[in-house]
């Protein structure tokens, strides 16, 4: 079949499944559906994921159709600077932020308190598994400040680097740290408090 | 006893955290929505230019109108053409398609799923084509809706205007409005031999929706019933008689299309094939989110057209809306007589992964990981995610103390 000029953004062969992050990115910044279809499938995961560890899970959903229709609106802006995923975290975060906190936040505590246990299942002189840890955790980073969550979330359990979680988070690399450092703490606390 | 973590204790246990998985349903509507939304966004984005590019324009046209009608007064004031879109492409449900030129030659490539195309008239220069792997379909001003599985072309509905449809080693067929074109017994044949449509998948469920993986003329269009998406076609396809042209094959260049041809014949009906009706009772079902009644309409069909082109499709999904409805039981009887009479189906490794899953909920972690394993080098990604993610799950839950 003949083929006419092919656009700057698109390969010759093969389809959007096989252009890398960042083409794909350019691709949806041109307009491209099946850019942006592809890309949806690519990270959809990463940003629920992402997305229900700030806020609660039952919204997870809406936020990442938000992150995702933010990422085209604003691909024409993106500079290829960080990682594809690192920057969808970062829209999705600043959703978060931005439309997230507030009532949602007061009630997602409300259901915590409703839901999780208030002490730990042991018993004194009982060891503490891998298990209680995790669950102890989850609830402390449940309890920490927006800021803080979503710090600690970016670069310690999605493992970004502090440069691009700093990007991403509109915050200097120092602020960062501190509040990698302070996000640290906190959990401690929150977690001695709950083996009382 | 207490627990104190340094920092990096801390963190290693934050590592280990479960992951909230979305809902493959919710994603997949997410889907939909998302590029329904930015589709629209899209438009309103080119419409909201159009008032200011046709001011300015009809600015710049009046001072050149002023200054050629002062010198040639003879003749009127030019017309004013104001740009606008000539063309509108819409997913129907979830669909896999790109622009491949942009104008004046706009081709867009379609593999999979449906698109609403709307086209504008053309100018002589200019030509809109979809294409398939298999075919072509050229129109000079029309609203057609176009399917394809597999990258074949599967289906067009012509809704206004009139579109040229080409088939390699076919005949040329002119659809006009309110016409339908279904894929032939011919694409049926070779359709046997393609690899399954990939799967649209999420989390550990690795079933998308039902697809036309096989048609059959005249046969109900058993489409993905993605949610958002048309209910599926009426039996009564109409069926379009080829034009009597000499054969085009679709890699030569294309002549251009003849959109002044008589209208086709009347459409030819045939009896709908054994397991038909359930099948599309299923689809029409699980569209409609009831699993259960979805469940037991595929597991008609799959008794019926077990030996039909249609029966690994209709055995296959009597096990996958089972587990969507939660019937377990079902879904694993479902699953495993599909991996046993269907062992060499294109399904086969989507289904593996689904039982893998069921078994691996029962704590039948032996059972699972080799199910699991049938499924890891599947040719669709999302099913080789699907089965590595269960090995992980698998390994994480023996080494979980």
């Amino acid at each position: 079949m003949s083929e006419g000029k092919l656009l700057p953004f698109r390969r010759v062969e093969g389809s959007v499944d096989e252009l890398s992050d960042r083409a794909l990115v350019s691709a949806v910044a041109e307009g491209d559906q099946a850019a942006l279809g592809a890309l949806y499938d690519r990270f959809h995961r990463d940003v629920y994921r992402f997305a229900a560890r700030l806020a609660r899970a039952a919204d997870a959903d809406d936020l990442v159709q938000m992150t995702f229709l933010e990422a085209h609106r604003s691909a024409p802006r993106f500079r290829g600077e960080a990682q594809v995923k690192t920057w969808l975290f970062g829209i999705a975060a600043n959703l978060v932020r931005n439309q997230w906190r507030g009532e949602k936040r007061k009630q997602r505590a409300h259901d915590s308190l409703e839901t999780l246990p208030k002490r730990p299942p042991t018993s004194p002189g009982e060891a503490i598994t891998r298990e209680q840890q995790r669950r102890w955790l989850a609830e402390a980073i449940d309890r920490l400040t927006p800021a803080l969550r979503e710090a600690y979330v970016l670069c310690v359990v999605e493992e970004v680097p502090g440069k691009d979680a700093a990007a991403a988070l509109g915050i200097r690399e120092a602020s960062l740290w501190r509040r990698l450092s302070d996000a640290r703490e906190a959990l401690r606390a929150a977690i001695e408090e709950m083996q009382r | 006893m207490t627990w104190s973590p340094n920092d990096a204790e801390l963190d290693a246990v934050a590592r280990t955290l479960d992951a909230h998985e979305p809902a493959r349903d919710r994603a997949e509507q997410n889907r939909t929505a998302l590029l329904a939304a930015a589709a629209t966004r899209a438009q309103m984005s080119r419409r909201s230019r159009v008032p200011y590019v046709a001011a300015g324009l009809a600015f710049a046209a009046a001072a050149a109108a002023a200054i050629w009608v002062g010198t040639r007064p003879d003749h009127g004031a030019p017309a004013v053409a104001v740009p606008s879109a000539k063309q509108v492409i819409t997913p129907i449900g979830a669909a896999r398609f790109e622009r491949v030129t942009d104008w004046a030659d706009f081709v867009v490539r379609l593999d999979d799923g449906k698109i609403a195309v709307q086209v504008a008239g053309l100018d002589a220069a200019d030509r809109f084509r979809v294409k398939t792997a298999d075919a072509e379909a050229e129109t000079r001003g029309a609203k057609f809706d176009v399917s394809a599985d597999q990258g074949r072309i599967a289906s067009l509905d012509v809704r206004e205007g009139r579109v040229e449809l080409r088939r390699i080693d076919q005949q040329v067929i002119v659809l006009s409005a309110g016409q339908s074109w279904a894929a032939s017994v011919k694409t049926v044949e070779r359709d046997v031999i393609a690899p399954a449509t990939p799967p649209v998948v999420a989390s550990n469920d690795v079933a998308a929706e039902p697809s036309a993986q096989k048609h059959v003329e005249t046969r109900p269009e058993p489409s993905a019933p993605k949610h958002g998406d048309a209910l599926p076609q009426p039996s009564a396809q109409k069926r379009v008689e080829p034009r009597p042209e000499p054969a085009q094959h679709a890699d030569a260049r294309p002549e251009p299309p003849r959109l002044d041809t008589p209208a086709p014949a009347a459409p030819a009906v045939a009896a709908p094939r054994p397991g038909e009706a359930e099948f599309r009772a299923g689809t029409a079902a699980l569209r409609a989110g009831d699993a259960s009644t979805a469940a037991r309409s595929f597991a008609s069909s799959c008794t019926l057209a077990k030996r039909e082109a249609l029966g690994d499709d209709a055995c296959f999904w009597s096990g996958a809306a089972a587990k969507r409805a939660g019937d377990t039981a079902t879904a694993r009887a479902a699953l495993t007589a599909f991996l046993h009479d269907f062992p060499t189906s294109a399904r086969a490794p989507e289904a593996a992964a689904l039982l893998g899953w069921i078994d691996y909920d029962a704590g039948q972690l032996d059972a699972a990981e080799k199910l699991f394993h049938q499924a890891e080098h599947d040719r669709v990604p999302q099913v080789r995610d699907s089965a590595q993610r269960g090995l992980t799950a698998i390994d994480r839950k023996r080494r979980a103390p």
